[in-house]
């Protein structure tokens, strides 16, 4: 709840900058605030990167930085459909042991963060 | 009809080449539960029915026609150059029941090469347990290929394939999958401009970071000018390749392949619960270490005492038995002792052995390598190190080539460079007599061995030393190279006894009869120093010794000893050995000691069977080593020759002193220059001395 009120508190402040009147702020917030929980419904329960899964969660494959993910990975089996679990985690959370749609392999995080997916619902 | 056969096993790691290749020729390659044991190329002779020879090539695994790293290399080299002699009429694809769906992709790629090829389906035995259950006349028909599924444990369905083999005419060479098809534009300009070349290769040619040795050259250049795409481009390609190919398998095995997925929920996941878990994990592999040590040092003991009497009394009875004479004193002073130098040490190294292929077989590998890349990541090094690291603990050779598997070529290189350090089986013998004389036998907290602590303290040392060096490697180096690591995790398996029992009693013999041929040439050479001498000194040798003791006051067997020692002084060995003594009496040892390090420089298990040897030409009576050496005298302090400083400073040398020829000449092949084996000798050596220097001036 008190997140709430802060993030109004703020954009409430970013549009009294812009001087423009009350009623149309007021709306404004409300419109803002609306955006703001959407965007972050989606990010903490739909899509998030692979590196942020926990242990046990499942996912599925969304996208991923093609430069920063070697070819050997995608030849594994990480495509974007493809199902994910974080099997294991090593401390730090690196490396991390996933298994993609049947083949059981371990990645660094680093590798993990340019991974784009969707979690799917217990 | 002069022409062999060429079959190629091809497949991804850990899919059982190496166990199809053993069951086809016979031989026993190394097996084991871990991709990447077989780094190079592998031949044998198969024979097949009708009298037909073939010629097996076994390769390092690969996920696909991409390399991305220098065992993956050998395969794509082989499939693009129709001019080597190895280049397979036959392919045969290996494949693992349970991970079908990405071992078809190679075999898709494989297939769009005009490659006859035919498909192993291997480890049918598992198939029951993980429900597994596949319509082979269907999948052969969609694949347009043959199928043998077969077990290599259980020896089944071998003869079917060595029927589709010599029959290998028949098969389709049609792909199955057309990579044309991502890009046809594209595929279509090429085709165009090199209308002989087979469509696919060139297409592995263009996208291939990697240097292609065999191929022509000029070949290449005018394919280099196809490279209009840029690189992100070609790979968003490769991506979409990979992608087609999988939509075709899926398709297939939907039809043809089905899983109990609840029966496939396993052993697996609940070993690696703890097995990888952040704490217990750590904890089980220092247990399992802790256990290595232990079994090295206490349970060895018994047999090793047992090899050591043993020949004592064969010296003791060819003195006796043959006649006197120069061939007899050969044999009984310098060959038996140069040889129970290193056969007594059969044990250890067999206990050794059998722990890392343990290791290896069960699956546990992968694990360690798992929980240990973030740390060794700290120090210039990848996860993958670990294997090199352990197993360099057995021999640095195979140790060296097994980080063939690592992608990152400044990983590999350090990697390379440090694993020298890691304490291998050649300096077991020199620490363990060592230990034996200089450190008590005690207990430490009722369970621990004291000597078997100050073992386990030198392996320690010996690893601690190879990271450090690593992490200082890491700073120094400018080698840029972006990192990636992907490992497979295999699933545990029981280890087959007969894997195991091969691969120890394969190495053992191969550890023991290089060595041994070493030390078999040393011992002669040395024996024929130390008993032959210049000029008077040494003929006169008794005459002087009697004449300087003023006989009668002595025993007989004193002055026996008395005379002994003034030979040996005056031999060849005696005048080189004092050549040598000013560099090594800083660190506390005589000139014999320092004939023993220079001549371990050939290989370091050569130092016990020399000090044998001199020391046997020294005396008459049936001695065990051991008790040879606890009886020296040090010639300027007195007291015992091997006593606590010099002991250590002994130990230390070996710890850290690149003394190892097959080593270097490993070193130099991997890293195609003499500049780091050159650089790991002097570095390596100097320090050696140095410390052993400083322990040795402070232990005093
Ligand atoms: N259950 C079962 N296990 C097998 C079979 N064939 C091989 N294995 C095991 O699978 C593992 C891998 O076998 P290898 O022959 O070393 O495999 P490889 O393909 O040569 O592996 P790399 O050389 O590392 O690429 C070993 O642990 C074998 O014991 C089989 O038919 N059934
Ligand atoms: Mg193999």
């Amino acid at each position: 709840m008190s997140l709430k009120r802060n993030q109004l508190l703020t954009s409430r402040q970013a549009l009294e900058d812009l001087n423009l009147d009350y009623r149309v702020k007021s709306f404004h917030i409300c419109c803002i605030s609306f955006t703001f929980a959407l965007f972050k419904f989606n990010l903490n329960k739909l899509t998030t990167s692979l590196d942020l899964l926990k242990r046990g969660e499942k996912a599925i494959i969304v996208e991923f930085t093609l430069d920063m993910v070697p070819l050997k990975l995608l030849e594994m089996g990480c495509l974007p459909g493809n199902e994910v679990e974080l099997v294991q985690i090593a401390p730090f959370k690196d490396p991390m042991y996933l298994n993609i749609n049947g083949s059981h392999l371990a990645i660094r995080k680093e590798t993990a963060s340019h991974i784009t997916v969707e979690k799917l619902s217990q | 009809m002069s022409k062999q056969l060429n079959v190629a096993l091809i497949g991804n790691p850990n899919t059982g080449k190496t166990s199809v290749f053993n069951q086809l020729t016979g031989l026993k390659q190394q097996v084991g539960n871990y991709p990447g044991i077989t780094v190079e190329k592998k031949e044998g002779i198969c024979k097949l029915p009708r009298g037909v020879k073939a010629h097996i090539l076994d390769l390092p695994g690969t996920y696909s026609l991409n390399a991305s790293s220098l065992d993956e290399n050998v395969v794509i080299e082989l499939l693009l150059n129709k001019n080597d002699k190895d280049y397979p009429d036959v392919a045969v694809v290996v494949s693992d029941v349970e991970n079908l769906k990405r071992n078809l992709l190679l075999f898709t790629q494989i297939k769009d090469l005009h490659i006859p090829t035919i498909l192993v389906i291997n480890m049918a035995d598992r198939m029951k347990r993980k429900a597994i259950s596949l319509d082979i006349e269907k999948l052969e028909e969609r694949l347009e290929t043959k199928i043998a599924l077969v077990s290599s444990r259980k020896n089944t369905g071998f003869d079917k394939l060595k029927e589709l083999i010599s029959n290998y005419k028949t098969l389709s060479i049609e792909p199955c999958v057309n990579a044309s098809v991502i890009a046809p534009d594209y595929f279509n300009r090429l085709r165009k401009a090199f209308p002989k070349q087979d469509l696919y290769k060139l297409w592995l040619v263009i996208t291939q970071d990697v240097n292609f040795g065999k191929l022509d050259r000029n070949e290449m250049q005018s394919i280099n000018t196809f490279q209009t795409e840029s690189k992100s481009n070609l790979k968003r390609l490769q991506q979409k390749e990979t992608i087609v190919r999988y939509q075709f398998i899926n398709g297939v095995l939907k039809e043809t392949l089905s899983i109990d997925h609840l029966a496939a929920k396993d052993l697996r996941s609940r070993l690696d619960r703890v097995l990888t878990h952040k704490v217990w994990g750590y904890l089980i592999f220092f247990a399992i270490l802790l256990l290595i040590f232990q079994a090295i040092y206490d349970w060895s003991s018994y047999p090793m005492d047992l090899i050591d009497e043993a020949f004592a009394a064969m010296g003791e009875w060819v003195r006796t038995t043959m006649p006197a004479g120069a061939f007899t004193n050969l044999i009984a002073e310098g060959i038996i002792p140069g040889l129970g130098g290193i056969v007594i040490f059969i044990p250890q190294i067999a206990f050794l052995f059998l722990f890392i292929s343990l290791l290896e077989e069960s699956g546990y590998m992968s694990r360690v390598v798992f929980l240990m890349d973030r740390i060794m990541r700290r120090f210039g090094l990848s996860g993958k190190s670990v294997v090199p690291l352990v197993s360099g603990t057995a021999c640095a050779i195979p140790a060296i080539m097994a980080t063939r598997n690592i992608e990152n070529w400044k990983e590999r290189l350090i990697t390379i460079l440090v694993t020298p350090f890691t304490t291998c089986s050649a300096r077991l013998p020199v620490y363990l007599i060592i230990i034996s004389l200089v450190i008590p036998d005690e207990r430490v907290l009722y369970i621990f061995n004291l000597q078997s602590l100050v073992l386990m303290l030198l392996y320690l040392i010996g690893f601690g030393t190879a990271i450090l060096s690593a992490w200082l490697l890491d700073r120094i180096l400018k080698i840029k190279s972006r990192t990636f690591f992907v490992i497979e995790m295999p699933n545990y398996k029981l280890p087959l006894f007969k894997n195991v029992a091969y691969n120890v009693i394969e190495k053992t013999k191969s550890f023991i009869l290089g060595a041994g041929k070493i030390i078999l040439a040393i011992s002669i050479v040395l024996w024929v120093l130390a008993s032959n001498g210049p000029g008077d000194q040494f003929t006169n040798a008794e005459e002087n010794a009697i004449a300087r003791m003023d006989s009668g006051a002595f025993p007989q067997e004193e002055l026996d000893k008395h005379i002994a020692a003034e030979k040996l002084e005056y031999s060849y060995i005696g005048y080189m050995g004092k050549a040598i003594e000013p560099v090594v009496r800083p660190l506390g040892y005589d000139w014999k000691i320092g004939i023993a390090i220079v001549s371990s420089f050939a290989a370091r298990e050569v130092f016990v069977g020399t000090l044998a040897t001199i020391y046997s030409v020294g005396s008459d009576e049936e001695e065990t080593i051991k008790n040879r050496m606890a009886g020296e005298v040090n010639p300027i302090l007195g007291g015992p020759l091997f006593n606590l400083a010099s002991g250590i400073s002994l130990l230390l040398f070996y710890a850290f002193a690149m003394q190892c020829m097959s080593t270097l000449a490993i070193v130099k092949r991997e890293t195609n220059t003499w500049k780091w084996p050159v650089l790991q000798l002097v570095i390596m050596s100097g320090f050696a001395y140095v410390v052993a220097l400083v322990a040795y001036q402070l232990l005093i």
